[in-house]
């Protein structure tokens, strides 16, 4: 037949898309310093199921900021944890770069965390792992809990499962984890006598004052905070919520925000991560 | 990020039209401390702001711009440019202290 002739083959085309995708990566690639994997702009894909990140009710201006990686504040934090990936430190002289290579050699890494560590026991969020990293290959002194390096080292390795849905574990050694993750969210505290539930559960939806009440999903943690002008870790965010509730805020690293951690990645499970977020 | 100040980043379109408008994009990692604040101590932080912005064109000046203490910290800002001829587009932030960060990038134009 004719139009047979005009029929082009599904594997050349296909072999076409290839090369014109690696053609464009290549050139963007280039063009920015520093780069994360892309986000997806469509907002379909930040709604899985029940779960839905809080990029869909965040103003479209905050959105524009989240997906341009010169308007996002957070990519300054990854710049500068990109130095400190072939800083050598501690006893050990060893730098990030020396064992991981390049940072993209972690993508799909942070997808899992927190997890329980190798001795079976200790929850370790992504931030303890970087820590025990350097304590254990490089022999340096941790990174206190919510220092600017830690936080830039947390979003550049987090960062590069941009885009990649959230898949923690709560099987195993890690059940007790969760089940003490799930009875801090429903917990009553403070003088309010309000819990996480209370709020991104059962008033969900709901406004507070000129808010809107979001899931309180972590994907987008490290977060931007336009409030904060500053980057901060998903415990500063915890301390920040209980203050509001007029309860007293807990230590970074202190076990009810470990397993909070673990309750809220699960509460995520499938949404993409978007680290650096910005929201208000 | 208030002691990792400076790393500015400058981004216009990869090639522009002669005579299109397109967009410049810049942020800057800096404090931009009002001046207006006051530690745990109750002290005031003392102000540290970018008190002047300087754009130029192949050597040529374009624009010149006063900042003041209501602008955010990590300063953002994007403007429409138009150009006739391509070059080194540089931007320049006055410190307050009297550090300058500066950032160039090459501007492409065809006809």
């Amino acid at each position: 037949m004719m139009t047979a002739a005009f029929t082009v083959p599904k594997w050349r085309l296909r072999w076409f898309l290839d090369l014109l995708a690696l053609t464009l990566w290549s050139s963007t690639v280039q063009a920015a310093e520093v780069a994360l994997p892309s986000l997806p702009t469509d907002l379909a894909a930040y709604r899985i199921g029940q779960s839905y990140s809080g990029l869909l009710i965040a103003d479209p201006t905050t959105r524009e900021m989240e997906w341009d990686d010169v308007a996002n504040p957070g990519m300054l934090w990854v710049e500068r944890a990109q130095a400190l990936w072939e800083q050598r430190d501690g006893q050990a002289g060893k730098a990030c770069g020396d064992c991981h290579h390049a940072p993209a050699s972690l993508r799909g890494a942070a997808t899992g965390y927190p997890q329980v560590a190798a001795d079976g026991k200790t929850l370790h969020t992504l931030e303890d792992r970087i820590n025990q990293c350097r304590q254990q290959q490089m022999q340096a002194a941790p990174w206190p809990y919510d220092s600017d390096a830690l936080v830039a080292m947390t979003t550049l390795v987090k960062g590069q499962s941009r885009g990649l849905p959230m898949a923690v574990r709560i099987d195993g050694p890690a059940a007790r984890w969760f089940r003490r993750g799930e009875q801090v969210y429903q917990r009553r505290i403070g003088l309010m006598r309000l819990s996480c539930h209370d709020c991104h559960v059962t008033l969900e939806g709901a406004s507070l004052r000129a808010e809107q009440l979001s899931q309180g999903q972590s994907n987008g943690f490290p977060t931007y905070r336009l409030k904060w002008q500053d980057l901060g870790s998903l415990q500063r965010r915890f301390r920040e919520c209980n203050s509001n509730i007029k309860a007293e805020p807990l230590p970074y690293g202190d076990p009810d925000y470990q397993a909070l951690e673990l309750y809220l990645a699960w509460r995520g499970n499938g949404l993409p991560i978007e680290t650096p977020a910005v929201r208000k | 990020m208030t002691d990792a100040l400076g790393s500015p980043r400058l981004k216009v379109p990869a090639s522009v039209r002669r005579g299109e408008v397109f967009t410049v994009k810049s942020i800057l990692a800096h404090p931009m401390e009002s001046g207006l604040r006051k530690d745990e101590h109750g002290l005031l932080i003392p102000r540290r702001i970018v008190r002047q912005v300087t754009v130029s064109l192949d050597g040529q000046e374009l624009m010149r711009a006063d900042w003041n203490p209501g602008i955010s910290a990590n300063p953002y800002w994007e403007f429409a440019l138009k150009a006739d001829h391509g070059g080194l587009l540089v931007m320049e932030w006055h410190d307050d202290d009297g550090s300058l960060y500066r950032a160039e990038v090459a501007v492409t134009v065809v006809p």
